[in-house]
């Protein structure tokens, strides 16, 4: 029985790490490609509603050949109560978004036509906002939209 | 010299080099995909003084409207929303093969003749156009692409085809005050109904669906280009016309 005891209390023995880099290399490629570089802090609450039919906007048809617009409440309450755009990092209102558009499209160097303009609206925003906005589109011809809309199933009440 | 032994570097700190980048990435980037529902707005153009909008047949409309408090009429009949994809598709496909019902749009023979004659029409009304009608030019030549496109469908299924009336459209009208998840609520029923079409057309084509070319489409360049001609022809042959009027109550 003697051959089990040998050595008494023995230290335990260290856990080998040599794999941890790894596995932290391997959830930072998950997460490079899995999500996309934000590049404007929103200022507009944006709850978006979700839509099974959504086209992707972003495979690569690059980000950067979309301009993005926020519609939603401000996240600031003292920023008033009233829906507001989001321009780039700025707030607008419907009127704004023709000079908007017309600029980033001469910095750019394409044609207004060519660029789609995605409205990314709170669920609650009202129709009457939305079509306003599109009819300042319409006036600068920037004829492509997108309804920002999430992916997922539609709930039918 | 005798021949030394490199050290082993030590790999302990590479963890924590990672760890940084990761927490890094998480938070200079977002999670949420960029989605939506692509529209094409109608072009605001001046019209010639002369110019009568064609008359469109009661047959040849369904107009969807919701008001504020999200009640839905189909047609004029009180409805929901899960009614609109299955009216959709009625709207589509009950004279689709035969001449079933006159409340519904009807379906044409488009032939090579009916395509060329159209474009001859076109391009003397152009011509005989004056100055400065630039904008409405654009609008008819655009409307000349339609018939090439056309052309082309006839060429590759080498026989005419049934086509819904050019008129026939889907019109959505809300009010002010409706709800925008409403409206994309909406919009996603009438897609699904079309794409849904155009799947089993696709398949009857090309032995593939509609939803699957697209989807490929948009993450393989190569597959792109080569269901193009395929996907073009799938939505002439299904054609999505959705019109979003102004607001009921909007001055």
């Amino acid at each position: 029985m003697s051959k089990f005891r040998k050595g008494g209390k023995k230290p335990q023995p260290a856990i080998n790490t040599s794999a941890l880099p790894d596995i932290i290399f391997m959830l930072l490629f998950f997460f490079m490609v899995a999500t996309t570089s934000k590049d404007i802090d929103p200022i507009v609450k944006v709850k978006r509603p979700k839509s099974s039919e959504a086209t992707d906007l972003t495979p690569f048809k690059q980000r950067n050949e979309i301009d993005f617009v926020f519609v939603g409440l401000p996240m600031k309450e003292s920023m008033g109560d009233q829906v507001r755009l989001q321009l780039d990092g700025q707030f607008g209102d419907p009127e704004n978004i023709g000079a908007w558009k017309k600029l980033k499209s001469e910095d750019r160097g394409k044609a207004i036509e060519t660029v789609i303009t995605c409205l990314k609206t709170d669920a609650e925003v009202n129709y009457g906002y939305i079509y306003d906005v599109k009819e300042a589109l319409r006036d600068v011809k920037a004829l492509m939209i997108a309804y920002g809309a999430e992916k997922g199933k539609v709930k039918m009440d | 010299m005798a021949k030394r032994e490199i050290p082993e570097i030590n790999a302990g700190s590479m963890a924590d080099i990672a760890f940084l980048l990761l927490i890094f990435f998480l938070v200079t980037t977002t999670m949420d995909k960029d989605t939506g529902i692509l529209r094409q707005m109608s072009v605001k153009i001046e019209l010639p003084p002369d110019y009568k909008p064609p008359v469109v047949a009661k047959r040849n409309l369904m107009k969807i409207q919701a008001n504020a408090q999200g009640q839905l009429m189909i047609r004029k009949d009180i409805a929901d929303v899960s009614q609109i994809r299955e009216k959709v598709k009625q709207f589509y496909t009950t004279n689709m093969n035969d001449e079933i019902d006159s409340e519904w749009p009807r379906y044409n023979l488009v032939t090579k003749n009916f395509c060329d004659s159209n474009i001859v029409e076109i391009e003397k009304y152009i011509d005989a156009l004056g100055e400065g009608m630039d904008n409405f030019v654009d609008f008819k030549m655009a409307e000349r692409k339609e018939y090439e496109k056309r052309l082309n469908v006839i060429e590759t299924l080498k026989k005419p085809y049934r086509e819904i009336e050019l008129v026939a459209a889907i019109q959505i009208e809300l009010q002010t005050r409706t709800e925008y998840e409403l409206l994309i609520t909406i919009l996603n029923e009438i897609k699904a109904a079309i794409n849904d079409l155009r799947d089993e057309k696709a398949e009857e084509l090309f032995g593939m669906t509609y939803r699957n070319m697209v989807q490929q489409g948009n993450t393989n360049p190569a597959k792109e280009i080569e269901y193009a001609e395929n996907i073009q022809l799938i939505e002439i042959l299904i054609p999505e016309r959705i019109v979003e009027l102004k607001p009921a109550d909007k001055k």
